[in-house]
């Protein structure tokens, strides 16, 4: 008897936890039960830590100061484990050597030597080239706005190879590793988005906040300047606006003003929304319900108003990323958006259109694999995250 | 008077994410031609479930059980219409022999069409009218609801008409293929008082007029005195009363239409507390073992009522009620 | 038809005003740039050996009008640029419209192709997708949509660029063949331009087919769903007739509305398709004058069009919407 009323008890205990789950939990319940969203959300997750931890996942130094010079255009190094000379524990890569003989022709050939002296074991935990978290160095124009902060320093990466260097992804031009150079743009883009997206949704807050609480002519206003900057294409204005950066500027700077331009231009959407739903949500009968309850204002905006659009805030946040990250790679890819040393896919892939290297070298597409996976992560969570959070959405 | 209608064993689940959800159960009643027939209980109760059974409207994930019969009888046969499938074999009673009218007259108007042009739609489907016969027709039909002008208003749309003429055009466009049955899902419940009282006139009169029996909708107990030649009440998906409408009123058996009427506000005294049913109608999720009542009846009689479903008893000639306080010769 | 006639021009005006806020915008970024005309044309003047003063500038400038306050330039900017008239490029020193000519045209034809493109195969898809039950189908377009959002236009670009370099050792690019490129219109010269123009055209047309149709669908799905469908179902209306009359008809009026927005969006992907691809029109001309030659005037003139033609197509649909949703009709006429 008593079994029955524990199992009746656990019921119970659920349905209360059902009733009274805050709107997070159930909006995260519902995500659950999306498949291809959860997957999104992983693979996104993955994507962040390996571009937050770049500098340990990857062997070299993204920039200049890291490249091969003896391996320049480099085809992909795969480890194996067995070859004709025996198998191995340890997985290995061939050397490769730049030679020039008269056998060329006094050209430059890589020639790749297996025999067993010519192994190259892969080390892990290996020491490698020092990288630093937590160090700020920022560069404003002007010396008043300079200061840095000191961060800590490491120099151990995942792994290296005991001879020479590897190059999972193989090499560029000028010999810098595609790998290293692949999960430092994940960072970057990365980066940019978020300050991107956090500008837009300052800009757009306060504009279509503005905009629909007070409705009337300044709404009016509000509507005919949002419209415009709407209607002017986006990227011809990115492009735009970054022709001004002069080149003087630091890498870093050119960074934070990408970032703020695209801020700048992406507000318009997530206004609108903001301002929509503030004109209509004002005059709804729960605000009016809560009024009479003698709600003070204060209470009212945080516990009615603004549960019913976060979940509209967000679902735009997640969306407008993928839009950011593609802008400031076509910005970059056209030469205007960032620039060595700082390092994103539309910068990796400034030189891909000429034919050498269509024909030739194709692993420099490789990033590009990356990058639309990351955007169909985020495209996949953006849209499970919406239809959790809609709670009339459910269509089959 | 010619029967019309007869439903036995309606029983309808729901395929859903959450597995196959119980609407409505053992629905059996009958109608003669004209007869008004009200079909009363709260909101969850089944009732528009029910309804649009009859034309088979329920949405595709609808499973009908094997025993439902829902039988028509038209001057020139019968027709089962749990044998007819797919639109093109229902169309016969669909807006032919049956007209559905619903609760909200604006939005079953297609906003961009003209009424002029839905309602001669209709009769282009179902009579060998031509269009200018179609247009005659339904111009007379909007007139005889008491539509003035009715020749402009055949011309514009939904948008620009008064709730009032909206609902009656939506009875014109109904009638306008003189089906024997009519069926009336809330037609009144978006209406003011006073238009619903005409609104109510004017289907009475229709009635007589045309000779069509009427399932009557509705949630409002007044509603269907005034209209109604028999009531059926039905609770979370079942019938649990049914019977002649000043009978069933006057003489309340079930415990749930007792509950009902007595929450009724009592107009003569007005200091007297109102007296809802306690407790709340439960989830479709959870539907209740044996009488679906039981959870919130004063007068549960214990094991039987949780574990055994009540057969219909009756009360008096006509008047029956699912109960097993009714059960005179019943083993205890 | 009075009230017609107001409607439209209210629609007008509030065009011509949206363009001129436009053109605000544009012609301060194009004064922004530090060094003005005179100097450039002087310091080409220079570069072909003769020596120049300050007073030479000076003079220069008063030449161009570049010593008039803000506000007059901005006006007569305007005022030419609703004609057409867009001045010379500072940089290339030839007539800007005359440059622009024929390009932008050719650039407004790609990218309404596209558009065009896209909704003959979101529409039929979309309604599809809406109505039917089959969930590999749904589940199919979803990804399809997906794919298209997330691969943007210049990534497919590139990687068609690569495959067809690898596969057909040619790299498909340009709009024309080197004998049309500046022959005179012919029906040679065009059937040559198809031949090329189709890449350019579905590429443009690939992310916003994906859009169209996760519009059409989500319209799609919102109407099926109204009590005014079930309603004439339980009238008798049944099949084709149900679905395009009532909720395809019903979802028409907000695609509609939204052309003007997809438009904007092709107009984005085209500068960099164009340049990937060499196309010789509006939009490669655009990254050229920003990247490479800092060619504000031209710049600022081609995004002026652009956003022209964005306007003229709103203010299109505008009326087109008034014409066919009768629910506009009426609150204008009355």
């Amino acid at each position: 008897m008593s079994e029955l009323t524990d199992t009746a008890s656990a019921r119970q205990k659920q349905k209360e936890a059902y009733f009274t789950a805050s709107q997070g939990q159930l909006i995260w319940q519902r995500f659950k039960k999306n498949k291809s969203a959860l997957v999104g959300a992983w693979v996104l997750i993955i994507l962040i830590l390996s571009g937050i931890f770049a500098p340990f996942l990857t062997p070299y130094d993204p920039t200049i100061a890291g490249r091969d010079k003896d391996y320049l255009n480099g085809a992909p190094q795969i480890p194996i484990f067995w070859d004709e000379n025996g198998f191995s524990a340890r997985p290995f890569v061939y050397t490769q050597e730049r030679t020039r003989s008269i056998k060329t022709n006094f050209r430059w050939v890589t020639e790749v030597k297996t025999g067993l002296e010519d192994r190259r074991y892969i080390t892990f935990f290996s020491e490698g080239s020092p990288y630093t978290y937590f160090d700020f160095n920022i560069n404003l124009p002007g010396e008043a706005l300079d200061f840095r902060i000191p961060g800590i320093e490491f120099n151990t990466h995942l792994f290296g190879v005991d001879k020479g260097m590897i190059h999972i992804f193989g090499t560029d031009s000028t010999g810098k590793d595609i790998y290293s150079r692949t999960l430092t743009a994940i960072k970057t883009s990365m980066a940019v988005g978020t300050i991107g997206v956090m500008i837009a949704f300052v800009l757009a807050l306060i504009i279509g906040g503005v905009a629909g609480y007070y409705g009337g002519m300044i709404d009016a206003v509000a509507q005919m300047v949002t419209d415009t900057v709407k209607t002017i294409p986006s990227i011809p204005l990115f492009m735009a606006l970054a022709a001004f950066i002069p080149d003087t500027w630091s890498a870093e700077s050119r960074f934070f003003f990408i970032s703020m331009v695209l801020g700048l231009i992406g507000w318009t959407t997530l206004a609108r929304r903001i301002r929509t739903h503030l004109l209509s949500e004002r005059n709804q009968e729960y605000v009016l319900a809560a009024q009479l309850c003698g709600a003070p204002p204060k209470h009212i905006i945080r516990r009615h108003l603004l549960p019913s659009f976060t979940s509209y805030i967000i679902v735009d946040l997640v969306i407008s990323f993928p839009y950011m990250i593609l802008s400031e790679t076509a910005l970059s890819f056209i030469g205007l958006g960032l620039k060595d040393p700082v390092n994103s896919l539309g910068v990796m892939l400034q030189n891909v259109t000429s034919a050498d290297v269509l024909l030739n070298y194709q692993w420099y597409f490789i990033p590009v694999i990356f990058f639309i996976v990351l955007v169909l992560a985020f495209v996949f969570v953006g849209d499970g995250l919406r239809d959790a959070a809609d709670p009339y959405s459910d269509s089959k | 008077m010619t029967r019309l209608l007869d439903l036995e064993n309606l029983t309808l689940q729901f395929d859903t994410d959450e597995g196959r959800i119980t609407a409505i159960e053992n629905i059996s009643f009958t109608l003669e031609a004209g007869e008004v027939m009200g079909l009363v209980g709260e909101s969850g109760s089944g009732k528009s479930v029910t309804a649009k059974s009859i034309m088979k409207l329920n949405p595709h994930n609808a499973i009908y059980s094997d025993d439902t019969k829902i039988s028509l009888h038209l001057e020139d046969g019968e027709i089962e219409i749990m044998s007819l499938h797919g639109s093109k074999e229902l169309k016969v009673i669909r807006g032919g022999a049956i007209s559905m009218i619903f609760q909200e007259p604006m939005a079953s108007f297609a906003p961009a069409i003209t009424i002029g042009d839905q309602m001669v739609e209709q009769l282009l489907i179902h009579t060998d009218m031509n269009k200018k016969q179609a247009k005659e027709v339904s111009i007379e039909m909007l007139d005889r609801v008491g539509i003035s002008d009715p020749a402009t208003r055949f011309k514009q749309y939904a948008f620009e008409l008064s709730g009032g003429m909206r609902q009656r055009a939506m009875i014109a466009m109904a009638l306008s293929t003189k089906p024997r049955l009519l069926i009336a899902d809330e037609p009144t419940t978006a209406l003011d008082v006073t238009i619903q009282a005409q609104v109510i006139d004017l289907m009475k009169d229709l009635v007589k007029e045309f000779g069509m029996g009427i399932v009557f909708i509705t949630h409002d107990l007044g509603v269907i005195a005034q209209t109604a030649d028999k009531v059926a009440v039905m609770y979370l998906g079942r019938l649990v009363e049914q019977g002649p409408v000043r009978e069933v009123l006057r003489n309340p058996s079930h415990p749930y239409t007792k509950g009902l009427i007595a929450a009724l506000p009592n107009l003569d005294d007005l200091d007297t507390p109102l007296t809802p049913i306690p407790g709340d109608i439960p989830s479709p999720l959870e539907r209740p073992s044996g009488c679906v009542f039981h959870t919130r009846c004063s007068a549960n009689l214990g094991s039987r009522c949780t574990t055994e479903v009540p057969k219909f008893y009756q009360v008096i000639e006509g008047h029956n009620v699912a109960c097993h306080l009714f059960d005179t010769e019943g083993a205890k | 038809m009075l009230q017609f006639t107001k409607f439209v021009t209210i629609r007008a005006v509030l065009a011509v005003l949206t363009l001129v806020l436009v053109s605000f915008i544009v012609f301060s970024l194009m004064e922004l740039v530090p060094g003005d005309c005179a100097e450039r044309y002087v310091a080409f003047k220079n570069s072909q050996g003769a020596v120049i003063t300050p007073a030479d500038i000076q003079i220069e400038r008063v030449r161009l009008g570049l010593d008039q306050p803000y506000v007059q330039r901005w006006g007569s900017w305007i005022l030419n640029a609703f004609q057409g008239e867009f001045g010379d490029s500072c940089i290339l020193r030839v007539n800007i419209a005359q440059l622009l000519g024929q390009k932008f045209w050719l650039s407004l034809g790609l990218c309404l192709s596209a558009l065009i493109l896209a909704y003959a195969i979101a529409i039929p898809v979309g309604i599809l997708a809406a109505t039917s039950k089959n969930a590999a189908l749904n589940n199919t377009l979803r990804l399809v949509s997906y794919l298209g959002l997330a691969l943007p236009n210049f990534l497919l670009a590139l990687m068609i660029m690569l495959f067809s370099t690898i596969m057909f050792g040619d790299s498909l690019t340009g709009l024309f063949s080197k004998e049309f490129r500046d022959a005179a219109w012919s029906y040679d010269k065009f059937k040559d331009f198809l031949g090329h123009a189709w890449l350019p055209v579905f590429i443009l047309g690939w992310s916003a087919t994906a859009f169209a149709i996760q519009t059409v669908r989500a319209l799609m799905s919102d109407e099926v769903g109204k009590l005014y469908v079930t309603a004439a179902e339980a009238r008798g209306v049944s099949g084709g007739r149900l679905l395009m009359r009532y909720p395809a008809r019903h979802a028409l009026s907000p695609i509609i509305n939204s052309l003007g927005f997809d438009l904007n969006r092709i107009f984005n992907e085209l500068p960099i398709v164009a340049l990937i691809l060499t196309l010789t029109e509006a939009g490669s001309l655009l990254i050229e004058a920003l990247a490479r030659s800092n060619d504000q005037q031209l710049a600022g003139a081609i995004i002026f069009m652009l956003t022209a033609a964005i306007v003229g197509i709103n203010f299109i649909t505008d009326i087109i919407l008034a014409l066919t949703d009768p629910r506009i009709r009426r609150s204008i006429v009355g």
